[in-house]
């Protein structure tokens, strides 16, 4: 805690604190000596009575001093600053940078208004409180800066301008840019008095890059006040992401909806609900696919099945939402399915049995048409010689299984297949020479095989990439688990760099040792734009070299591979139609085609922006996909206007739902040299704020302390005295 | 030295106390008949009673003045008078030699000494003197006479205050010079262990002894000294104490009195006849209350 003074002058009267001393000293009696009798019972007296004494008149002398000196400080106007925050005398300035959070977290409303504008409403009563000759920036941050004032300044006008213009965003928050920013303002400043004011709801997720190593110019000198905007125990709900699989027409499609109860209390009976339609308008009908209720136990996560049938092929677009709660913006997502015909996919049995049971592709035949010619894979399945004489045009897959060789003009012919949009899966087996495929097949596979490895016991899958589309079913521990299945013949591998390892075998299940394990699914691309995928399975298809056949995720495996093996990008441009808030609509050009002179883009808050591509532009990048939402495009390819459609939704996987707020004692062990205090938006901001910023007066405790001062001088003075 | 002894014996003391008799309050075996009443009635100096003659009495007894007016023989029968034996003990400790105006507690107390031996001479009883500090350092034996004055006179002339107090162990010494019970007058400011010297004094009465204490002190003894700052030395130890004698007068106060009350008490309890001197006080009429006291005892 500082003290400073307003009339500082008043302080040269310090001295006459002396007068006391002086006095007691000036009336210090003379010593005589005297000679007597009997001194025992003068001590036994003196004794008694003179330390009683001597501790009175030095506590009298003690409380005068101290009077006198706290009269001074009177006169003086002290002012008290709180935790050693700023040392201002009058003249002196302060500089500060505003950071306002408007990540989409703030949105939450425990009454009337959101804390995103009680949080703005705090900026700028704040910005009111700075005196004339204080200087200010102002940020708008969420994940990164959104926008503000970003260099110091005393015009308050411009400030307040910049205050009443931000608005809420629905991006995530990350604190580190605008921290960043703010340092980086202030060290341009010379102002002895740094801080940074910064209005959060104070939600976790905000500080996980919080560290003072990665601000470039961090200085342990600015102060930091938190203004904590935040809701205290808020509960929130989201929906989090959709699973659609292989969704064909005309068939009833289990769709999974994840649903993530943020909440430290169970949520019971909240209502899901799948809205689906063609269009915008169709959307705008509010048209309920399928509804249900679901429970959740305190921060669960949980999905939700619908079921659904598509009648037709085409693109639809589709919602799941949940009753609104506190924080909307996250309470529905957005997707966009292509609806297909059935999936054919052509199955090379490299081993064929005497019967299908004895067959290489027995298992897998099974997992692809589980429902025996009503499932939305239609399966053909030839032996390794019959291969040359397949059109593989007619098919969307093809899988290879445990094949010895390929002649030169299958593999021609499976790379024609693969580059202009076909797929590839292969199993291998026994029968594989690795010798010839790392030869023959180089072009086509992910990396390149090294032996065989044998483990008596049996390895695991321990590696699982999650995030992966074909793989992030799995993440649904409900669904099973996939370290039940047991591995004990593969061929080593060695993948490429371009390639991904989606799966990988290790000797124990332990996620920890898996990153080191075999690769058992790797995925690779042709170097073409309109190529399709890879993905090659180490192990064999059948029960020959492992048991996972037999487990219950070898099928959804398999289906959640074809169906990522055949999605296609929707629409009739190459864009990514499904993106989060912040990311960029990105619209490719055809080959052959050339954009039309205006593409128009409506974002859901019907906001229009044209886009004039210049002649030979290739690509059109749209940045503003800031709402969550549909989006639509309007493009126009040989004078025929194309409307299509891109879904934006926020992204709930930051961990930005959850509202659980960061300690103070956390924030300090982030950042330890820094000066920290917090302090509630609800309780007597100004008064706070006034503190911290410019001290608070003690004038009026002063006086109450003189009077008690005083008052306890004359009771002592007093006492015993009559005696 | 006539007119030290002139001044010792202030004949204006002399004269107030020698209209009262000092007489014992037991009666005490002596040797010569005086004013002292004797328990054996006979022939001496002061008229008990008359009795018939018997044959055998003495003629001489003979009242022959009744005989004329009742024609009786009536025979006179007279109190036997006998003399006492004082011992007076005298504390000369450097204590005694305090003084806040003229007369020192010790000058006070020689005064007083010389009146009581002359007081007591002329009634034909016997007068010791026993003069201590911390121990008895001179000690003159009980002598009948008033030639005998003269002797405690010199004595009492020459004594200067000195040397550290110790009053019991005087008193016990004492008590191996009383062979006979007799009139022990202690003349001291009793500054010394007062549970000590009250065993002493106890022993003394316990042997019989007529015992009067003179509890001499210096009026500002009782009262401090006036000042803001002064350093006590001791004059018998030599220790000091810095103090404010304003300030703790009322304390002082307190605890001298509770000093003398205690001896009071203390001695009336045990038969002792206390009395506490101011050295302001004229002697002679603290010296008269006491023989107002003792004629009560007649």
């Amino acid at each position: 805690m500082n003290i400073t003074f307003l009339n500082q002058w008043f302080l040269l009267g310090l001295p006459f604190a002396a007068i006391p001393i002086v006095i007691h000293l000036l009336s210090r009696k003379k010593t005589i000596i005297k000679p007597f009798s009997y001194i025992k019972f003068i001590s036994m007296a003196s004794l008694k009575v003179v330390r009683m004494h001597k501790i009175k008149q030095w506590l009298l002398l003690a409380l005068r001093t101290l009077a006198i000196m706290l009269i001074v400080f009177l006169f003086a106007r002290p002012v008290v600053h709180l935790k050693s925050f700023f040392n201002r005398g009058k003249d002196s300035s302060l500089s500060s940078v505003i950071i306002l959070d408007n990540s989409y977290s703030v949105g939450y409303k425990s009454g009337q208004l959101s804390n995103f504008y009680i949080g703005r409403d705090a900026a700028r009563r704040t910005l009111k409180l700075m005196e004339k000759y204080d200087r200010t920036a102002f940020l708008l941050a969420s994940d990164r800066v959104e926008s503000g004032v970003k260099f110091l300044t005393s015009d308050t006008n411009v400030l307040l301008e910049e205050i009443d213009n931000s608005s809420i965003s629905y991006r995530p928050s990350n604190l580190l840019p605008a921290m960043s920013e703010a340092f980086s303002i202030l060290k341009g400043s010379l102002s002895p008095n740094k801080q940074l004011i910064l209005i959060t709801d104070m939600a976790m997720n905000a500080w996980n890059e919080i560290k003072k190593e990665a601000i470039p110019r961090y200085d342990p000198k600015v102060k930091l006040i938190i203004i904590d905007s935040g809701s205290d125990n808020a509960s929130n709900t989201a929906v989090t992401g959709i699973n659609k699989g292989v969704i064909t027409a005309g068939q009833l499609l289990k769709m999974k909806s994840e649903i993530a109860n943020y909440s430290s209390g169970p949520v019971s009976n909240l209502l899901v609900t799948l809205l689906t339609g063609r269009t915008l308008e169709e959307m705008g009908q509010e048209i309920k696919a399928d509804q249900g209720f679901i429970n959740l136990a305190a921060e669960e996560r949980k999905f939700k099945d619908f079921f659904y049938n598509f009648s037709s092929e085409g693109i639809y677009l589709g919602k799941v939402k949940i009753k609104n709660d506190n924080l909307i913006a996250d309470d529905n997502y957005y997707f966009k399915a292509a609806v297909q015909e059935k999936v054919r996919v052509l199955c090379v049995d490299g081993e064929p049995g005497i019967s299908s049971f004895n067959s290489e592709l027995f298992y897998l035949r099974l997992a692809l048409d589980p429902y025996e010619k009503g499932s939305a894979i239609i399966s053909t399945t030839i032996t390794e010689s019959e291969l040359k004489d397949c059109r593989l045009s007619e098919y969307s897959v093809v899988i290879a299984a445990n094949i010895k060789e390929f002649d030169s003009s299958e593999i021609n012919a499976l790379y024609e297949f693969v580059k202009t949009g076909g797929n590839l899966l292969m199993f291998l087996g026994k029968n594989v020479d690795k010798g010839f495929y790392n030869d023959k097949l180089g072009s086509i596979m992910p990396g390149t095989i090294q032996g065989l490895s044998e483990q008596k016991q049996g390895w695991r899958i321990a590696y699982k990439d999650l995030e992966h589309p074909a793989i992030k079913f799995f993440t649904d521990k409900k669904q099973g688990d996939l370290s039940l299945a047991l591995f004990y013949k593969w061929f080593k591998f060695s993948p490429e760099d371009n390639s991904k390892v989606l799966l990988r075998l290790s000797q124990s299940a332990d996620p920890d040792n898996g990153n080191a394990g075999d690769a058992l699914l790797i995925e690779s691309k042709l170097p073409y734009s309109k190529s399709g995928k890879i993905l090659f399975y180490t192990s064999t298809a059948d029960r020959e070299w492992n048991n996972f056949p037999a487990k219950p995720l070898f099928l959804p495996l398999l289906q959640q591979l074809i169906s990522y093996l055949t999605e296609k990008p929707s629409g009739s441009s190459n864009m990514n139609d499904s993106v989060m808030v912040g990311e960029n609509i990105i619209i490719s050009l055809k080959p052959g085609y050339a954009f039309p002179s205006t593409v128009k883009i409506t974002a859901p808050d019907n906001s229009v922006e044209s886009i004039i591509p210049a002649s030979n532009q290739k690509e059109i990048k749209y940045e503003k996909a800031l709402i969550p939402g549909i989006y639509t495009i309007e493009t126009g390819y040989d004078r025929r206007a194309v409307k299509e459609y891109a879904v934006c939704n926020i992204d709930t996987r930051s961990g930005e739902s959850d509202l659980q707020k960061i300690k103070a004692r956390d924030i300090k062990t982030v950042l330890p040299e820094t000066p920290v205090i917090t302090i509630s938006i609800l309780k007597e901001l100004e008064k706070s704020l006034l503190g911290i910023l410019h001290g608070n007066e003690a004038s009026a405790i002063l006086a109450i302390i003189i009077a008690l001062i005083l008052i306890l001088e004359s009771f002592i003075a007093n006492w015993r005295k009559n005696e | 030295m006539n007119t030290n002894k002139r001044k010792i014996l202030d004949p204006v003391v002399i004269a107030k106390l020698s209209g009262m008799l000092l007489k014992a309050r037991f009666v005490v075996e002596g040797f010569i008949t005086g004013l002292h009443h004797s328990p054996h009635k006979g022939y001496s100096l002061e008229f008990a009673q008359h009795r018939e003659y018997s044959p055998g009495d003495e003629l001489k007894h003979l009242d022959w003045k009744v005989y004329a007016k009742t024609d009786r023989h009536y025979i006179k029968q007279y109190q036997e008078e006998t003399n006492m034996k004082c011992y007076i003990l005298l504390d000369k400790s450097a204590s005694m030699g305090y003084k806040s105006n003229g007369v020192s507690k010790l000058d006070y107390a020689t005064m007083a000494a010389a009146s009581i031996s002359y007081l007591a001479l002329r009634q034909q009883d016997s007068v010791g003197l026993s003069i201590f500090d911390s121990g008895i350092v001179k000690h003159i034996p009980p002598r009948q006479g008033i030639q005998h004055l003269s002797v405690i006179m010199n004595e009492l002339e020459n004594v200067t205050a000195s040397k550290t107090t110790g009053i019991s162990a005087a008193l016990q010494e004492m008590g191996g010079y009383v062979k006979k019970r007799g009139l022990v007058i202690v003349i001291s400011d009793l500054f010394d262990n007062e549970e000590e010297v009250l065993k002493s004094l106890k022993h003394l009465r316990f042997k019989k002894n007529e015992i009067i204490v003179f509890h001499v002190m210096d009026k500002m003894e009782l009262k401090l000294p006036p000042g803001e700052s002064v350093l006590f030395e001791d004059i018998e130890t030599g220790a000091k104490v810095l103090t404010e004698p304003d300030l703790i007068r009322k304390e002082y106060e307190k605890i001298i009195n509770n000093f003398i009350n205690n001896y009071r008490l203390s001695c009336r309890n045990s038969d002792i006849d206390y009395y506490h001197i101011n050295t302001s006080d004229a002697l002679d009429r603290v010296l008269g209350l006491y023989f107002a006291e003792r004629e009560k005892l007649k």
